[in-house]
């Protein structure tokens, strides 16, 4: 069968999901796209003799480089070659929604326009004359109800008729005739560049000084000439981009207002959103709502991920144990069987433990997303987001980065600049996960038994005070620019869908479970190795390789307090996952009893508490740094490990120096 | 005319948002904000100041809201200019 690839775009909120949903049905999957990180949904469904691969892109208001969402948008309209493009639009905001569709004609797309939501747009006294919209615009229309699902039926129709056309006349919007003549001559300077835009749009880009096509041109021959048109632009125009903005606006307005009506409406009641948004962005009590379910999320997560979490613990125990004797049975040799349990059934199943926490955690982000409050909550942190040189939207990811830093970083994908972005991962890895609270209790649980509720207090603080001030030193140190203060489209409030969040969620907690489940699995391997061999010395001991490794670390670590092998190490498994710390330790000391006996010789208090400090505060666990490469690159992974290495130790060393003296 | 911040609940008209910086402007003028809007403050300082146009909800910090300028809006419509 023939497929077509069509791809979905619009901005946030106009239903665009719900439509995705009603096309595909449950044929969906998260691609990756090669190069981008963001999570693609991408579904089929078949209509006729047409297979339709439909891709669906992260909402978007227009696709210049202003957010990393926009950049990606743009990125795969052009690779893509999409057969159509269907802009998903609120019809009671026609104007501001169909702002995105002169960009995708300027990028020469096959444009269906959606007139979504239209049941409400009718309510309020709007209708719009689609045959006048055809004859003026060059994309077809069709109107749907998403969420009753009216109007899809007709909207494959017009999305098969649209892909079978061969080409359709092209419109352009006039800049006016002095903008017309600077973007022809940038057209015939451009069109040798070799680039998968058509030459207009590279060249309206070009005058909008978008960095990504700047960079394009920088090194070619045609450069010195690009230069010289742009700083005519310069001249003549103080505001450039605010100009073409404008022309575009100003066509689109033109054009609604011929093809739309707006009767002038009866006084609306005051809503419910109104009325729940005075009190959650209430200057008092809005912050103390959003402490209410910070409290409640952390509540859910770890008392009802608990109980889970024990019992696949005891799960992986269980299969540890029965496969060790399954092995034996067969005869396999020693080394194999040691691999088997003690490292990819133990370690890989160390973190698998944190299944249900982390689901739990994505269960109730994508509540909180989906019923619009998450907007909110970006608004209520702002002023004190603002002060460190953070945006408001990053108190969320970095809330979630109690649970674990994983899913955080991920979630840092929301915020609108690549700035934000790099800042909020930056002081991410010091939030205290969970995968650290086994070593605090251990710990506490031999030295501070009775201030155990404060120490833990104390240590969740410092990871988050370290956290905030490496953001306040890097905003300084590398991003001059101003926050742009928060502006941003909130939704109306709406009950979640069960069965949504349960789906996201899954798919969420799916991506971490291949990701981690790959990288803790080599980890391991590796791991497992350093500690079997050379056989003489016995599984980690003082001679293996780790332990040999351990002692060649305790050097560094004796000003901090804890300069035996064993603390070595700790550490050095605690980089898979920090929950390792512990199993470690528990490991080379044979056993449980030995180890509480073993760490109370070992450790003072106060180097207890260091050593806790440097299992809070050094190297991001594998999983993290891997993460931090996926989402911001190499260079960042590199710098974010160096960093919370230095102040691991330099934090752990001072503690240790100025309190053994009391 | 006076500041956002400074507005109560109502319906007002955007009269200049030129205080606002490059980057706050366009993000406004993406959402659909422009000077000569017709707008519904439903939620005002203190916090974010919280108005509708055209049916859509937009938030503003308050260092924002101090840099967009309204005007209480006469009971008739006018047209955008």
């Amino acid at each position: 069968m023939e497929e077509k690839v069509v791809i979905l775009a619009g901005n946030p909120n106009t239903g665009k999901t719900t439509i995705f949903n009603a096309l595909t049905g449950l044929h969906q999957r998260t691609g990756n796209w090669p190069g981008v990180t963001v999570e693609v949904k991408e579904g089929f469904f078949t209509y006729k003799d047409i297979r339709f691969r439909v891709i669906d892109l992260p909402g978007t208001y227009s696709l210049t480089s202003f957010s990393e969402d926009e950049r990606i948008a743009r990125d795969i309209l052009v690779r893509q070659k999409a057969d159509a493009v269907i802009t998903i639009v609120d019809s009671s905001n026609l104007e501001r929604n169909l702002y995105l569709v002169t960009l995708l004609l300027e990028l020469e797309q096959k444009v269906v326009i959606d007139l979504n939501m239209y049941d409400i747009a009718e309510e309020k006294g709007i209708t719009v004359d689609i045959e006048n919209f055809e004859k003026i615009l060059p994309a077809r229309f069709v109107r749907t109800v998403g969420n009753k699902r009216e109007g899809i039926d007709e909207l494959k129709e017009v999305i098969y008729e649209t892909v079978r056309e061969e080409t359709r006349k092209a419109s352009r919007i006039n800049y006016g005739p002095e903008l017309e003549g600077i973007i022809a001559s940038l057209e015939n300077t451009v069109k040798d560049i070799s680039s998968p835009y058509p030459p207009r749009f590279f060249a309206v880009r070009l005058i909008e000084k978008d960095t990504d096509f700047i960079n394009r041109v920088s090194k070619t021959a045609a450069f010195g000439r690009i230069k010289e048109i742009l700083e005519g632009v310069d001249a003549h125009f103080t505001d450039i981009e605010d100009c073409l903005m404008d022309k575009r606006y100003g066509y689109i307005h033109g054009v609604t207002k011929e093809c739309s009506s707006r009767k002038d409406l009866i006084e609306e009641k005051i809503e419910l959103t109104s009325r729940l948004d005075r009190i959650f962005t209430h200057s008092f009590f809005g912050g103390i709502i959003f402490l209410f379910f910070i409290w409640l999320t952390f509540t859910i997560v770890f008392k009802w991920g608990g109980p889970f979490h024990l019992l696949l613990g005891k799960l992986f125990s269980f299969i540890a144990v029965g496969a060790a004797r399954t092995l034996h049975l067969l005869h396999f040799p020693e080394w194999s069987v040691s691999l088997v349990t003690e490292g990819i059934i133990t370690g890989v199943g160390s973190v698998l433990v944190f299944l249900p926490n982390i689901f739990l955690l994505f269960f109730i982000f994508s509540a909180l997303e989906d019923s619009g409050y998450m907007a909110r909550a970006a608004f209520v942190t702002d002023r004190l987001m603002h002060k460190i040189g953070l945006h408001g939207k990053s108190a969320i990811p970095m809330i979630l980065g109690f649970g674990c830093n994983v899913p955080a970083i991920m979630a840092t994908r929301t915020l609108e600049t690549k700035k934000d972005r790099i800042i909020t991962i930056m002081a991410l890895p010091f939030m205290s996960c969970s995968a650290r609270l086994p070593v605090y209790l251990l710990f506490t649980g031999i030295f501070f038994k009775k201030q155990q509720g404060t120490i833990l207090f104390s240590l969740y603080f410092t990871g988050l005070i370290i956290g905030l001030l490496t953001a306040r030193l890097f905003k300084s140190l590398f991003f001059r620019e101003e926050t742009v203060p928060i502006i941003m489209e909130l939704p109306p409030y709406h009950a979640p869908d069960i069965k949504g969040m349960l789906v996201s969620a899954w798919e969420r907690s799916f991506l971490f479970l291949r990701k981690a489940g790959t990288m803790i699995f080599g980890g391991v391997v590796i791991v497992w190795f350093l500690s079997y061999f050379p056989l003489s010395a016995g599984y980690a001991t003082e001679n293996s390789f780790t332990g040999i490794i351990g002692r060649t670390f305790s050097p560094v670590l004796r000003p901090a307090g804890f300069g035996f092998w064993q603390a070595g190490v700790a550490l050095l498994f605690g980089l898979i996952a920090k929950e390792l710390v512990v199993g470690t330790l528990a490991t080379v000391s044979g056993g449980t009893e030995p180890l509480l006996g073993g760490l109370s010789r070992l450790f003072t208090p106060v180097s207890a508490y260091a050593f806790m400090l440097m299992t809070l505060l050094y190297i991001p666990c594998l999983a993290t740094v891997a993460v931090i490469r996926q989402e911001a690159g190499t260079r960042w992974a590199v710098f974010a490990t160096a960093w919370s290495l230095f102040i691991g130790w330099t934090v752990a060393v001072l503690f240790y120096q100025v309190f053994r003296f009391f | 005319m006076l500041p956002l911040i400074k507005a109560d609940l109502g319906k007002y008209r955007i009269v200049s948002i030129d205080n606002a910086c490059p980057g706050a402007r366009k993000r406004l003028t993406l959402l659909g904000v422009f000077a000569g809007d017709e707008i519904e403050v439903i939620k005002s300082a203190p916090g974010p100041v919280i108005f509708k146009k055209d049916g859509t909800r937009i938030g503003v910090g308050q260092g924002m809201a101090d840099d967009i300028m309204v005007e209480k809006s006469v009971e008739r419509r006018t047209p955008r200019p």
